[in-house]
């Protein structure tokens, strides 16, 4: 029998949905698989049930959105978290520096905050490859692993010359593996977008970054662009 | 008394639902419920580098991404001053009408032509009309594939810089790009025959166009924003228009002298139509539209018509672009160590596909960004969104109550609202 799908959007540009809106000649295959329920971008039926896998992209930033959130998840087998925003809290998250607006939450959070999370596919957006691998695997019944190496592994093997030795802000060093060392490949600072890793070096970065040159007020931005709401254990130097 | 609630719109991005109140004949509300939350944007903009804003806005919405950081950009140039070489600027627009040519064919294919054809999503129709659907993927991956390879990827540009880029494409990217572009320019055309041979409902209302107008040229990145027959100096853009909140909705609501304007496709096809590339002109006399047109529904047949201009347009620029190195950016920290004393205001408007779209910074001395105002296409377009909607429902009434709502969906559909950019911004106030 063909597993059910379903597709939730919460505080996020939708960004997520539209790779996965891009796939979707190569989604033909995966659909023999699958079926997707909910998908309120792309269809006018929409119908919300028990799904066995549920996909939800986006921050968590009212009572109303946990509310929702929670009955996705009592009606789902599996839970997937997409995107950075609902990973992390991502972008959206760095509001919370300031009073957030009427209605809203204290924090706007990942969805991890209110409810248990099963997997993650991170990145903003995501790559829509590994959005493919995922939910085939999920499909058949396996599980994705988590990768806490570091984008500076990917710069090796590509032999891409470190941007930090010519004087560019990166934060590839921390920041989690998985997107083929993208940014860096075209010349641009990793911007930390899938995450930081779990041991990962802040001191040794912020004071290479303090080294070429960048102000103190700018690494702080640049540490908390991804990981606003991870930065108290983490940020620990 | 009838009340009709529609919690979801389907088909448009973002959450947005519609309740409206008839009695007898009248109708006496509609309105545009937009429940998506706010992001406050303008508030995580302060605080940020100069440089830090334009990868930080790109994500206020995924389909329109690159011109939301384009606008940040060319607003933090206006605010430095910094005067990019002109093939900067080609390169930018070609990236740019690769993201029109993405957000038109998905809005097209995706989200309207199912109304049309009567099915509930594209993926439905991919038995019965395989040669649209295969168009609508080609159309789409060629928007995708000239922001990826001027870009970095499709979504959330990487190679963008003040003053330019990191990476530009190389001989081959471009020739492939310029090969893929000229065979795509018949799709195009043929998306523009079959949108135009569409009945569209008889429906009109008068209302003030708001476009960018460019002496000689279909406007897309530069031009000065002109709002029924006023022109607005592109500084000047956030203090002419009114913006108002609304108790029932999470987005703003723009107005310019008191009065609703339309932007997108069908102002710029009605302001501009001189200016379209030759195919498209000749898309656009086959097509039923004659101007002034005031039937919002036809903003799709406007929407195919640009689509045809864009793929024109986008090969003439390519290869108008003299030297490629010339768009390497400077140095980030040369710029910022150049800056003068002092506050610096900037501000810039540009085209999104879906209208006129405003950034505005003020940078201090050191480079970090104090205040922000960002007004998106969507948010001056739900006056006449709403008006609209009050307007055409008479018409209706009587009919079943489905094939009401599917009706005044079509029609909200057309405007191509997207919530996402339309919920960006700082607060929310209930009046």
């Amino acid at each position: 029998m063909k597993k059910t799908v379903g597709i939730y959007p919460f505080t996020c540009c939708e960004g997520c949905q539209l790779q996965i809106l891009d796939l979707w000649d190569k989604l033909v295959e995966v659909l023999e698989f699958i079926d997707i329920k909910h998908f309120r971008m792309a269809q006018e039926m929409n119908v919300e049930e028990k799904h066995d896998i549920a996909i939800v992209e986006g921050a968590i930033s009212t009572r109303k959105e946990i509310e929702d959130l929670k009955r996705i998840r009592k009606n789902s087998g599996i839970l997937v978290a997409i995107g950075e925003c609902a990973v992390t809290g991502g972008i959206p998250a760095i509001r919370n520096d300031g009073k957030g607006g009427k209605g809203m939450l204290k924090k706007t959070t990942g969805i991890g905050e209110h409810v248990k999370v099963d997997c993650n596919i991170r990145g903003c957006p995501i790559d829509k490859g590994e959005f493919l691998r995922v939910i085939t695997g999920l499909a058949v019944g396996r599980m994705p692993y988590d990768v806490n190496e570091p984008v500076c592994m990917e710069c090796n093997n590509k032999e891409i010359d470190c941007l930090l030795l010519k004087g560019i802000p990166c934060m590839g060093p921390v920041t989690c593996a998985g997107c083929g060392a993208l940014c860096p490949s075209v010349g641009t600072g990793c911007e930390g977008c899938r995450g930081m890793t779990e041991d990962a070096g802040l001191k040794q970065l912020k004071d290479r970054l303090e080294e070429i040159g960048i102000d103190r007020k700018m690494i702080r931005n640049m540490m908390e662009r991804f990981s606003k709401e991870v930065k108290h254990d983490k940020h620990k130097d | 008394m009838t009340s009709i609630k529609i919690d979801h719109l389907a088909k448009i991005y973002g959450h947005a639902g519609l309740e409206l109140k008839i009695r007898g004949k009248r109708v006496e509300r509609a309105r545009v419920n937009i429940t998506e939350s706010s992001r406050l944007f303008e508030n995580m903009v302060s605080g940020k580098r100069f440089d830090e804003a334009r990868r930080l806005t790109s994500r206020i919405c995924g389909i329109c991404a690159a011109s939301h950081n384009l606008t940040s950009i060319m607003a933090a140039e206006d605010a430095l001053g910094i005067d990019p070489p002109e093939d900067v600027r080609r390169m930018r627009e070609a990236l740019i009408l690769g993201g029109w040519i993405q957000s038109h064919a998905l809005h097209l294919y995706f989200l309207a032509l199912p109304d049309y054809l009567g099915y509930g999503g594209t993926l439905e129709m991919a038995d019965d009309r395989p040669n649209d659907v295969d168009r609508a993927f080609r159309l789409k991956k060629l928007g995708n594939d000239i922001l990826a390879a001027i870009g970095g990827r499709p979504t959330h540009l990487i190679t963008t810089q003040i003053g330019g880029f990191t990476r530009v494409p190389g001989k081959d990217a471009v020739s492939v790009m310029l090969k893929s572009l000229k065979k795509g320019l018949k799709d195009a055309i043929t998306t523009a025959g079959l949108f135009s041979s569409f009945d569209q409902p008889e429906y009109e209302r008068e209302k003030p166009f708001g476009a960018l107008a460019k002496k000689g040229a279909y406007p897309i990145l530069t031009g000065t924003p002109v709002i029924g027959h006023h022109y607005v100096d592109s500084r000047d853009f956030a203090k002419k228009t009114i913006t108002e909140d609304k108790n029932y909705s999470t987005s703003k609501f723009v107005s310019f002298n008191g009065e609703e304007f339309m932007v997108g496709p069908l102002a710029r096809l009605n302001t501009s139509h001189r200016y379209l590339s030759p195919e498209a002109k000749a898309c656009f006399r086959r097509s039923d539209l004659t101007l002034p047109d005031h039937n919002p529904f036809n903003a799709n047949v406007a929407r195919a018509i640009e689509l045809v201009h864009c793929v024109e347009k986008c090969i003439e620029v390519l290869e108008s672009i003299r030297s490629r190195g010339n768009c390497i950016a400077p140095d980030p920290r040369s710029v910022a160590k150049a800056l003068k004393r002092g506050m610096h205001h900037g501000a810039a408007v540009t085209e999104a596909p879906r209208g006129m779209l405003y950034h505005e910074y003020d940078i201090n001395g050191k480079g970090f960004i104090t205040r922000s105002n960002i007004i998106t296409p969507t948010s001056q377009n739900l006056y006449p969104i709403e008006r609209d909607v009050k307007a055409f429902l008479p018409s209706m009434l009587g009919k079943p109550k489905q094939e009401l709502i599917l009706e005044i969906e079509k029609l909200i559909r057309s405007y191509d609202p997207c919530i996402s950019c339309a919920t960006h911004f700082l607060d929310v106030r209930f009046v």
